[in-house]
């Protein structure tokens, strides 16, 4: 009799509840509720319902969301373009903090942006946050006669390894591609300065004594990684004792496999690294140039060299462009899998100041049947230094894609 | 009747209680908010983790009450785990009744989300959810806040920061 007593009393603590009150609902429900919507315009408006639900939707770490396309700047207007994969709707923020910048993306809900005055900031899409990046005069020192959105070629936002709650932003510049990082702490305006490490408010050069061309940067269980040239691996050691330095861990894929690919991407998925080769053409006449297809590799850890993976990423869809490259895997979600999303991300014959040259080359790749696709997002006017970008939009500021 | 009685001479009562509950493939009495007793299965009843881990403990030779949950909702949820405890069912047929379960209004819909959580069915409470997270799509806060009668708790401050979150201007 006892245990019947025990559980009688146990029942009874639960208070009976006023049918169908719905502001009542206990936020272990309201949980598996919000976290079973898809689009991030619903997501937000959920957390706009009440206050047991806004704390819900604050604390949970959603699934990996599909991003949106940032489209190029309109002009005369302080809005700008989104276009959802979620749902191929086109949306309007109020983001007059990214006019006349370039902008570069990331899965995170920030953004790297960089003016003609050369100043960088890091911008929360969603909270307009704004974070100054250290002034650029190493780097422009180094690469003195490029223009200035030419100065950088990609910013990179990655989680700090060796540090909570904070972001490495890695910018690959000038004519021979080198890298520089800078750190960014999140908590309390940025309190660990104290520590005084490498790259805190200021942009640190990594050594580079045999001249790598950098491509991309990716975290692999917490080492960072570089690839270089056409498809070589290095690890990153930013805190090696004299200066940041690279080692050269593997080789690229053969020549003969490879060619010469236009842009490469590295990135990292929860179990693998992954190097993405692109290659397109250019058609001077139409002063633009088309992706024809890609390659991908993985990183077999224990042969310390790349595998081509020939028709299948499982259930991954792979983002590419100017920005972060990033993978995430699309069981949960609902969209097309095996494929790599891709936005314009050649530069190279942007060299007359106010010319647009490119930025249209927009579109999906589907591996198993190696046929491109254009995305249905509408007019979108690319001008020399605004191009579309992938962004993925976050709740909250520390939302950082840790998987 | 070899291995019942080297258990009486343990003589420990949870042995009885579960060798009891064995020999009878056992009907449990559940005993409903407004005091209805429904006499269901042990393998019908036990899809509740709730009920199974008093079953468990020994605890599920008496009427169990469950004073969260009326009998109306409570012959509802029984209905979905009958129909649930066959694993072997058409997965087809299975989907479409339980599209037809959840075409319910949302008082009801209220209930058996509150039934699912407490007592603790998974299957339930994932179903029952989708069916609210797809009422929600393209819903601005205040419409949510109107088809669910959810108060709005929010200062104006609050208020403000919503307000300029949900700031979208959507094209066609």
């Amino acid at each position: 009799m006892r245990y019947i007593d025990r559980y009688t009393d146990w029942l009874a603590l639960y208070i009976e509840l006023d049918s169908n009150d719905w502001s009542e609902l206990p936020p272990e429900v309201v949980h598996e509720i919000v976290n079973r919507l898809l689009t991030f315009k619903d997501f937000i408006a959920a957390a706009g319902v009440s206050r047991t639900w806004r704390s819900v939707c604050l604390s949970i770490s959603r699934m990996p969301q599909l991003p949106w396309l940032m489209l190029s700047e309109t002009l005369s207007t302080d809005m700008r373009h989104f276009f959802s994969l979620c749902d191929n709707n086109r949306y309007q923020l109020l983001l007059s903090e990214v006019q006349g910048k370039r902008c570069w993306g990331s899965p995170h809900g920030w953004i790297v942006t960089l003016g003609s005055d050369y100043e960088t900031h890091l911008l929360h899409i969603m909270k307009r946050v704004q974070i100054a990046l250290p002034p650029l005069n190493t780097i422009r020192t180094l690469a003195a006669t490029e223009e200035w959105f030419c100065l950088v070629h990609k910013f990179i936002l990655l989680n700090d390894p060796s540090q909570d709650s904070s972001l490495l932003v890695f910018a690959i510049f000038g004519p021979v591609n080198r890298l520089a990082f800078a750190r960014v702490a999140f908590d309390r305006g940025g309190e660990g300065a104290a520590l005084n490490r490498r790259g805190q408010g200021q942009w640190a050069i990594v050594t580079n004594p045999d001249i790598l061309k950098f491509n991309d940067v990716a975290c692999f269980n917490d080492q960072l990684y570089g690839l270089c040239d056409n498809g070589k691996l290095v690890c990153l050691e930013l805190d090696a004792p004299m200066a940041a330095e690279v080692l050269v861990i593997a080789p690229p894929p053969s020549e003969e496999e490879v060619g010469t690919p236009q842009n490469l991407y590295l990135m990292k998925s929860s179990e693998n690294l992954f190097a993405v080769f692109h290659y397109g053409f250019h058609i001077p006449s139409e002063m633009r140039h088309e992706t024809i297809y890609f390659l991908v590799y993985k990183f077999n850890f224990s042969e310390l060299g790349w595998e081509e993976v020939t028709d299948d990423l499982e259930d991954l869809s792979v983002f590419v462009g100017g920005g972060n490259s990033w993978c995430i895997p699309t069981s949960a979600i609902l969209c097309r899998s095996n494929c790599i999303y891709f936005t314009d991300d050649d530069w190279e014959w942007q060299r007359y100041p106010g010319v647009a040259y490119g930025g249209r080359d927009v579109g999906v790749f589907n591996m198993a049947q190696r046929v491109i696709q254009r995305l249905p997002f509408g007019e979108d006017n690319p001008c020399f230094y605004s191009r579309p970008i992938w962004v993925t939009p976050t709740m909250r500021l520390d939302e950082l894609y840790v998987r | 009747a070899i291995q019942s009685s080297r258990f009486s001479c343990v003589g420990f009562p949870l042995a009885y209680i579960f060798l009891a509950c064995k020999k009878k493939s056992m009907a449990l009495k559940l005993k409903s908010s407004d005091n209805k007793i429904f006499e269901v299965e042990e393998l019908v009843a036990v899809q509740s983790e709730t009920i199974k881990s008093l079953v468990e403990d020994g605890c599920a030779n008496n009427v169990i009450p469950l004073p969260n949950v009326d009998s109306k909702t409570l012959e509802l949820v029984l209905d979905w785990c009958k129909n649930h405890v066959d694993v072997k069912l058409d997965e087809e047929k299975l989907k479409e009744y339980e599209d037809k379960f959840i075409e319910v209004d949302l008082a009801v819909l209220y209930d058996l989300l509150m039934a699912a959580n407490y007592l603790n069915i998974k299957d339930l409470l994932n179903r029952a959810s989708q069916k609210v997270a797809d009422m929600l799509k393209g819903k601005k806060p205040e419409q949510i806040r109107e088809t669910f009668n959810i108060v709005n708790d929010f200062s104006p401050e609050e208020e403000e920061e919503i307000r300029k979150e949900n700031l979208w201007a959507f094209e066609e």
